[in-house]
């Protein structure tokens, strides 16, 4: 996967600075093709703008991926005087890893609101102007609290099973967020001899883990007899 | 202060179709920073979103710059 683009300018030269402009790259990154010189024309009737397709060489990152790296740097540049943003990129994620040193938690916001609006305008912004990884979120990290929450639910969602286990009773979570959900629902999936059910809507929403002592067998079984 | 100005214009016109008609006023008070944006009728949606979705994620962006200047930020969306 690598990123085409063709481009006009006055010159060959201000063609290239402004497609490194637009994806916040360097003249080092990129392949030039010169399609088209410019020329001045005579007293400006008839002259050509120069058009130039170029390859970013970076292959393992999308254009979208490229956009929103700077969509983000000029949302953080009002906000922090020194930050640096780190790009990577998986099939279905566009992942920014914010490093920060001071103002951490008006970047965070309440329970990670902050984070989350970025991401949302982040995203709409990388995704209008191109076609090229339109399918990817963008997951915005500030100085890995993300990875810290996320590290902690999963951490509570295990140690609640092993008590629903224990008790054989049903026990409710505490409301969270989408984000915290999707976490837990993963954890629970690996854990055996329980069940799990949402109730409540909105900001209400809370996740129930139920004893079922007879499926945690049957399923080991099952994957025995699978293996 | 005109900082939050260029913030929220570098953000429209980075959502809209027609970025040369998004205009921002700013009404500076005393500890309340009131921002006033329009933006061409076709685009009035693309900044409001599903359910003021971007509206709101906008204001929580002017919110937090604004809070590192130990203000408040009043987004009014004109029509």
């Amino acid at each position: 996967m690598s990123i085409v683009l063709e481009r006009e300018g006055k010159t060959v030269s201000e063609a290239i600075i402004n497609v490194c402009e637009e994806l916040g790259i360097t003249r080092n990154e990129i392949d030039v093709q010169v399609l088209q010189e410019g020329s001045k024309g005579i007293l400006g009737i008839g002259g050509k703008e120069a058009r130039v397709r170029i390859t970013v060489i970076r292959s393992e990152v999308s254009e979208k991926g490229l956009r929103a790296k700077k969509a983000l740097e000029g949302i953080l540049g009002f906000i922090v005087s020194t930050h640096s943003v780190d790009l990577k990129e998986s099939p279905d994620k566009i992942k920014l890893d914010v490093k920060i040193s001071d103002d951490k938690g008006l970047l965070i916001g309440k329970k990670g609101e902050m984070i989350k609006a970025m991401e949302y305008i982040v995203g709409k912004i990388s995704s209008r102007s191109c076609e090229d990884g339109k399918q990817k979120r963008v997951s915005i990290d500030i100085d890995g609290y993300k990875r810290r929450r996320e590290e902690a639910i999963s951490r509570i969602a295990k140690e609640t099973a092993r008590k629903v286990r224990k008790i054989g009773k049903p026990i409710t979570l505490d409301p969270m967020t989408a984000f915290e959900r999707r976490i837990t629902y993963i954890t629970l999936k690996h854990e055996h001899g329980i069940g799990f059910e949402t109730k409540g809507a909105g900001e209400e929403k809370r996740i129930i883990i139920n004893p079922t002592i007879s499926s945690g067998t049957r399923s080991r079984e099952s994957s025995q007899k699978e293996a | 202060m005109d900082k939050l100005n260029e913030l929220l214009t570098l953000i429209a016109q980075s959502l809209v179709d027609n970025p040369e008609k998004v205009e921002v006023r700013e009404v500076t008070g005393e500890q309340t920073a009131v921002l006033e944006l329009k933006v061409a009728p076709d685009d009035l949606g693309k900044i409001i979103g599903k359910q003021g979705r971007t509206a709101k994620a906008i204001r929580t962006i002017l919110g937090a710059a604004a809070a590192k200047m130990r203000k408040r930020a009043v987004l009014e969306i004109l029509e």
